[in-house]
This record gives structure tokens, sequence and C-alpha cells, in this order.
């Protein structure tokens, strides 16, 4: 069967097409790992860690924050270009990027979840 | 110093590489040496580096609107110019529409040299204050760019106001497409969602239009002019709307070049590649400045840079200054050269078979870097795209990919 390509083809495959991706990112989203397991293979690539918050480090001259979070493995400090209103040993799930600085392992967050 | 002069050349050759190609960005080209920077750094200092990276993305500003223009096969930064330079080629005047986004791009240099001083002193004072309303700048300049669909004119309301409905939609699917690429675990996922939604979708409608390119004509660059009406014109818009997206995320060249061109009033082609050329080379200039002066990443290759001196001074600010006007003016003739090379063949090779093969290589690179996943979003922003063309609605709407997702970051 020739795809004829119209506007109605690409209109119903993209509805369709965004549908699922939209449902894809949902259910394929990042598995839980501990914080020790967190090393250099997995840089740049979308993790997801629990952990109670240990320390909090606001930069107010630049809107930056530093979480720093512990598991039962390790720890490890997220970064965030807003600040939250969050606090010492509260436990909170985040799902960020792995990032690198100064060798150092540390996530930059896209989602926080208490 | 030698090696220095060696990486601005390198880095020339690399960014006109990356600049004939459609759909290998520099941002790409900035992952792929980050991932080689603990073997590069072995061999060269990280300044070094960094005079490459910057040399190859200020000369891909210069180069990437000949494939734009003669291919149909724009990035991100260069997509509006695909319908005038298009237009221009169908009548055998691809070459001029190249020269006057190459004007645009020299004179950026100069722009970017006056801005820096600006950049260094008022940004990190007004920093603070935009990105609060950061929010509201975006949303803004979003509903701007969708109302603009059609124009404001009250003549055909009934048929404007179909369009800009139409803009509106494409908006939000693009919106939703691009948080969808954001959220899937893809290492790089801007990767196939612009080359899908601005070069892949161009290059199928190319394919099947079976597109034929009429000779083109070459002209002494002396006779290819701006009256100075055109060039203060063309100037003051990219000076209004290109130094916001050098530090704002999900704001790009194309949507600039749009504010500047309501702004100042453009309707002239030539006043608007003007114009578009020099946003693309401004933003890409400006983010390294914005990088020095409130450690913001706004570009691929800032973020590259960023990681190999994580804390900039003064000096290697100069050094970089001093790159983007040497490798400006080196790739102006480079452009010119290859443009004209260009314009003179192209006419004799069959431009769907061309676009073709530009497709597969789109395709095979989007798999290597993303993977299966990659390319199920790759279709599905080309198909989009696709959509736009055949809505005849403008194709900066698609821009919601990454406008919205932006939004939402800073409002949740």
């Amino acid at each position: 069967m020739k795809l004829k390509l119209n506007l109605k083809t690409t209109l119903s495959i993209s509805l369709i097409g965004i549908l699922l991706l939209l449902f894809l990112s949902e259910t394929l989203a990042p598995k839980l790992i501990n914080i020790e397991d967190i090393n250099n293979k997995l840089l740049n690539k979308k993790t997801k860690v629990q952990g109670q918050i240990f320390n909090i480090r606001t930069f107010e001259d630049s809107d930056f924050q530093i979480i720093s979070i512990k598991d039962s493995t390790g720890k490890i400090d997220i970064t965030l270009d807003n600040p939250t209103n969050l606090a010492n040993n509260q436990n909170i799930t985040v799902i960020g990027t792995i990032k690198e600085y100064k060798q150092y392992l540390q996530i930059q967050a896209d989602k926080i979840i208490i | 110093m030698i090696y220095l002069i060696l990486a601005i050349l390198l880095g020339i050759l690399a960014g006109t590489i990356t600049g004939l190609i459609p759909g290998i960005h520099i941002n790409l080209i900035a992952i792929i040496l980050l991932g080689f920077s603990a073997s590069l750094l072995n061999l060269t200092s990280p300044l070094t580096i960094v005079i490459f990276i910057t040399a190859m993305a200020i000369t891909h500003t210069f180069v990437d609107y000949i494939p734009s223009i003669f291919l149909g096969a724009p990035d991100e930064d260069s997509i509006l110019s695909v319908l005038p330079g298009h237009q221009l080629l169908l009548k055998g005047q691809a070459y001029f529409a190249i020269i006057f986004t190459l004007y645009g791009s020299l004179t950026a240099l100069l722009i970017i040299l006056i801005f820096t001083p600006i950049f260094i002193y008022l940004l990190p004072i007004i920093y603070p204050y935009v990105t609060r309303i950061m929010w509201i700048i975006l949303l803004l300049a979003s509903i701007y760019l969708v109302a603009s669909e059609a124009g404001f004119k009250k003549q055909d309301f009934s048929k404007k106001y179909k369009r800009k409905i139409w803009a509106l939609i494409i908006f939000l699917l693009a919106g939703f497409l691009g948080i969808a690429s954001l959220n899937l675990n893809i290492k790089e996922p801007l990767l196939p969602l612009l080359t899908g939604l601005f070069g892949a979708s161009n290059l199928i409608f190319s394919i099947k239009q079976k597109t034929k390119i009429p000779k083109q004509r070459t002209i002494p660059i002396k006779k290819i002019r701006l009256n100075k009406k055109s060039l203060a014109k063309a100037s003051f818009a990219s000076i209004i709307a290109s130094p916001f997206t050098a530090f704002l995320p999900g704001l790009g060249a194309s949507q600039a070049a749009l504010i500047g061109r309501e702004v100042s009033d453009i309707k002239d082609k030539r006043e608007f590649l003007f114009l578009l050329g020099a946003i693309n080379t401004i933003v890409m200039g400006l983010s390294f400045i914005a990088l020095y002066s409130i450690q913001k990443t706004r570009t691929g290759a800032a973020v590259a840079i960023s990681k190999l001196i994580p804390e900039l001074g003064l000096t290697e600010l100069f050094y970089i200054l001093g790159t983007i006007i040497i490798s400006g003016i080196l790739a102006s003739f480079i452009t010119i050269y290859l443009s004209k090379l260009t314009a003179k063949n192209i006419h004799k090779i069959k431009y769907s078979k061309l676009s073709i093969i530009i497709l597969l290589i789109l395709t095979i690179i989007t798999i290597y870097f993303t993977g299966i996943l990659g390319l199920l979003v790759f279709i599905i922003s080309a198909f989009l795209g696709l959509t736009t063309i055949f809505l005849g609605i403008k194709r900066m709407h698609l821009m919601g990919a990454l406008l919205i997702p932006t939004i939402l970051f800073y409002l949740l």
C-alpha cells in the first residue's frame, strides 16, 4: 500500500506518533538506581535516585542550588537552576541527568518528587 | 601560539564541514569532542580546544546557509532562510541570498564587539530579574509569534483566523512532541527532534515535489548591495532581537529574527536574509560572552567550553573574541567561494537524488547517536514538519518543541 503524502496522512501520523511518544516517555522512565551505582559510564544519561537531603547550598547571585542527598549506599550532589523550598532530612526522588563537574559526578535535576 | 593558529584553522575547516552537511550541528560535534576531551587534553591545552570550538562554531554560522538555501536543508538556526532563500533559488538567485546572509554575519562581528562590554557589565545585574520573569517573556514571545501568523491586518480575517488556529495547533503539538522527546531516555534528544522537524521534512517535501533547480546567476560581489536604509533597518532589528537569545533558553535565532522583523517592519527578502545571518552569528558569539559574565550556557558550543574551562577568565575571553573575528573574516571568504562553486554547478545535479542521499545520511546519523527511540522521534518530527509545510504556515511554530518545555521548566 503506497503511502500518500498529504495533509491528512501527515497530520494523522503526527498525532498518533506524538501520543505514542508521550506514552513511552511515561512508561519508559529511568529505573531507580542506588547512588553507589552512578559512575562515569552513565555520564549524560537520565537516571532516578532516592535519598534524604542532608545539605542545601543556595547561590543567590545566580539562582543556583546544590542539594546533597544520601541513601544507604552513598551520597551525591543534585544541581538545580531554580531554587526550591526543600529542607534537610526530607526524602526526595530525583530524576535528572548525570553530569560531571571538576571530576565529581552530580545529577542535574529535571524533576524532584517529595 | 602555533597550536592556537592551528586550532583556528582546523576549527574553520570543521565548521565548514558541519555547516555544509545538513543535520550536523556544531552542538553534535561539541558533544563528540567532549567525549574525547580526556584523550585530547593529553595532547593539548584546554584553551586550544576552546579556540577550535569557537572557530568551528562561528564558521558554521557563516556556511550553514549554503545547504539551507541551495538544498532546502536547514538547521534550527537557519530554518527561516529556507522560504526566502528557496524563492530566490527558484529564480536563479541563490548566490545573492547567501551573500545577504554573509553581510549580516559580517556585521554581527562588529555588533558582538560592541555588545561585549555591555554584556559583561549589565548582564550579571539584569539576569536575576530576567530569570524570574523568563517564563513570561517566553510565553509572550510564543503568543506573539503564533498570533503573527498571516499578519495583523484586518483584510481576509476569516482566512487569517484559520491560519492562526492552525499555527496554535502546530505550536502545541510541537510542544507535546518536545516534552515527550526530552523525557525519553535518549542521549541527545534535540538531534532527532530538530533534524526531523526542520531538515528531514523539508528534504522529503523536495523529493515529493521533484524540484528542479534552474541555472544560478553569479555576479561580482560588489554589485550585490543593500542600500544604507535597508542596512540600518536590518542591523537595528538584529541588535534589538538577538541579545536575549544569547542567554534565554528556548528562544532561538529563528524566533529572534521574527521578532526583529516585526519590530523593524522588514518586508524585503534581502533585509530579512541579512537579519538572519546577523542574528545567527550574534547569538553564537554572545553565548560565549554570556558564559563569561553569568556562567550560563545557551549553545552546545558554550556548554563544551564551560566543561573544558569551568572558570573562564578575561584572558581566555580575549582569545575567544580574537578567534571570533579572525574565523568570521576567513569564513566569509570560504562562504563566497563555496557558494559561487555551488551556484555554478547545482543545476547539473538531480536535486531529488541529492535530497534522498542527504536524508539517508541524516537517518544514519540519528540512529547512530540516538538509537531506535531517537529514530522514532525523528520520523514523527518529520511528519509534523511535513504537516506544517502542507498547511502553508510558518515553520517556526515548530519551535514550540523547545519553547513549551522551557516555559514549563521555569513555571513548575
